[in-house]
């Protein structure tokens, strides 16, 4: 278990920025979901029906904070790791334990995501007294999830901010929508849409990075042109 | 021979010596193997050279040889220079009490 | 004199951008520095990194350690630098320390430690994208020279130095193979060797991705001789010579110390050439065969 936060720790190098991704950001969250969920309680009395769309879309905004600062964030982690001729890697290859270590900080990395989001999401939508029943709440938790973790294939495959705020602009546009149409509940989005989301996109966007860290062992494979 | 190094006794090792001069592992190999050729040392398999027992017939040979060559060398001067014989004793002789 | 060899490597080929490496038969012999020399682009980056185990397309067999087999073994003796960065960028020398702690058994943080402030690396929190090539090679060196190792791979360790760190880089490899007593190696690559020349026990020319001379350097100086002549005597003495060069006052080159009785006759003095003319002087022969 230490090995794993060992290594994930070597590309999240500074403390500052751990408190920041481990503390700060989870607790600055969830104070916004308080103090928010404060007001609309007191709007309640004013007019319910709109208190009630407006903690959902509350709700949502919190999650486009979540995709918005995870994604920007793992620029400064992992950011470019799986761009084609870079020799970011070239010292952890010199070793047998190279790629093994890479592995274990990418899993460390995605327990932390998931851990992250279900805590915010979880908490937030208490504190936003939204009366959502624990599967929708899971729904939105595997969603985002999986939106985070989709948002970051495209992050770590280039090195450019330019994408990483493209990709952010995308996702965050889409999200409010996504998140009202999901808990309609039609079938494709309630089974398949999360499953695909939180089950095969983060295995996939790991196994792309290691693929292409393994690949960078030979110089002639087409392979390495993904 | 003069004296630093007593028979038996093994010299520093070719890397040690290397690295106190700060020269090439090599060149102090080659060294060694030039004086294994004059006869001064013996190199044993794992532990290294040393110096060998003093046979001073061999190495009265040797110095003889040596004296004869800077002697020689000594003459060539002379003639170029064009020192008669009797100059070239007669500093000899004087550079021999100078050294008394 | 017979010597071990570290490395054994056979038949090696490999195909990369627009350039053929091809060594039919290679050793590096053990407990000595190896110098593999060459200019830019012939192939020495391309071997290392094959040694090294960061590249792993090529055609051949590589032996290391007296026929090694198990990889890890192999890498954990094994100590690499690169000739450009070779670190996340994020990282500070600190976080270099705790990566190698990770990544090799062998690894001794007080050493790296030590090591960083003997040569000047202070401010552990100093990101490696903020240091100098200087200090970054330094670094690097120190991180390999913080483990125990029975061999080291340099690619133009010196390159970036200034000259107070190439002599204390000589230093370095001469205590690293006191230290091993004949069971440690060192191989390095320059494109500059009247640098490492004092610490070089063993060179390799390399051109084009070929080995075109190699030799201890003792032996390389008693094959070659270096002659300086007349400029009368050009025709007769150019075809016998290697990096051929003339100036107002006479020509000088290389000749191979067989062949010095060809030169009867003619006015010429010898000297004995130093590593640095004589691979200058090969190097040259085989650009000129370019065309």
């Amino acid at each position: 278990m230490k090995q794993y936060i060992k290594s994930y720790h070597l590309f999240l190098t500074r403390w500052w920025f751990r408190g920041i991704i481990y503390l700060v950001y989870p607790a600055l969250l969830l104070l916004l979901a308080g103090f928010l969920g404060n007001k609309v309680t007191e709007f309640t009395w004013i007019s319910y029906e709109k208190a009630q769309s407006y903690r959902l879309v509350l709700l949502e905004l919190l999650c486009s904070f979540i995709v918005s600062v995870e994604i920007f964030c793992d620029y400064f982690i992992f950011g470019g790791i799986a761009t084609k001729e870079t020799n970011k890697l070239e010292y952890l290859k010199t070793s047998v334990k190279g790629i093994p270590l890479l592995t274990k900080a990418l899993i460390t990395d995605g327990m932390r995501h998931l851990l992250s989001i279900a805590i915010i999401i979880g908490f937030g939508s208490l504190l936003l007294t939204t009366a959502l029943s624990p599967l929708d709440c899971l729904l939105i938790i595997i969603f985002v999830f999986g939106l985070v973790e989709a948002g970051l294939i495209v992050t770590r495959h280039f090195s450019t901010l330019l994408i990483q705020y493209i990709t952010l602009s995308v996702i965050t546009f889409f999200l409010p929508a996504s998140i009202t149409l999901l808990l309609q509940k039609t079938i494709a989005f309630t089974i398949w849409l999360p499953l695909l989301l939180a089950i095969i996109i983060p295995f996939l966007g790991r196994w792309l990075i290691l693929k292409k860290a393994r690949n960078s062992y030979y110089d002639n494979r087409p392979e390495n042109s993904l | 021979m003069a004296g630093k190094l007593k028979q038996g006794e093994y010299l520093p090792s070719i890397r040690g010596l290397a690295k106190e001069l700060r020269i090439s592992v090599i060149t102090t190999m080659k060294a060694y193997e030039e004086l294994e050729r004059q006869g001064l040392v013996t190199a044993v398999q794992g532990k290294g050279y040393y110096v060998n027992a003093q046979d001073s017939e061999m190495l009265r040979e040797q110095h003889l040889r040596k004296m004869e060559e800077h002697l020689s060398n000594a003459i060539s001067a002379a003639r170029i220079g064009g020192i008669s014989n009797q100059e070239l004793i007669q500093i000899l002789e004087m550079l021999l009490e100078a050294d008394n | 004199m017979t010597t071990e060899a570290i490395i054994t490597m056979t038949d090696i080929q490999k195909k990369f951008k627009g350039f053929q490496l091809d060594i039919p038969f290679l050793q590096i012999p053990k407990g000595f520095a190896t110098a593999l020399i060459g200019e830019n682009g012939a192939g020495k980056s391309t071997l290392l990194n094959i040694l090294a185990g960061i590249r792993l397309d090529y055609k051949g067999n590589i032996s290391f350690f007296d026929g090694e087999k198990d990889e890890y073994k192999i890498r954990e003796n094994i100590g690499y630098t690169s000739s450009t960065n070779y670190f996340l960028p994020h990282w500070t020398i600190k976080a270099v320390g705790e990566a190698s702690e990770l990544l090799f058994d062998q690894f001794h943080m007080e050493r790296f430690r030590k090591l960083c402030t003997d040569l000047g690396l202070d401010g552990e929190s100093k990101k490696i994208s903020n240091l100098s090539d200087g200090m970054r090679m330094k670094t690097e060196l120190a991180a390999v020279f913080a483990r125990d190792t029975r061999a080291l791979l340099l690619d133009e360790p010196a390159s970036p130095l200034d000259p107070l760190m190439r002599d204390r880089l000589c230093t370095m490899i001469r205590e690293y193979l006191d230290e091993g007593n004949g069971e440690k190696s060192v191989l390095f690559s320059t494109h500059n060797i009247a640098d490492m020349e004092n610490v070089t026990d063993y060179a390799i020319i390399m051109e084009q991705g070929k080995v075109v001379e190699e030799g201890f350097v003792e032996d390389l100086k008693e094959k070659y001789v270096l002659v300086k002549g007349e400029n009368a005597d050009e025709a007769a003495a150019k075809p016998l010579l290697i990096g051929f060069t003339k100036s107002n006052y006479g020509y000088e080159g290389l000749c191979l110390s067989e062949n010095l009785d060809k030169f009867a006759g003619m006015d010429i003095a010898t000297e004995a050439p130093t590593l640095s003319q004589i691979s200058v002087a090969i190097m040259k022969q085989y650009t000129q065969l370019r065309g």
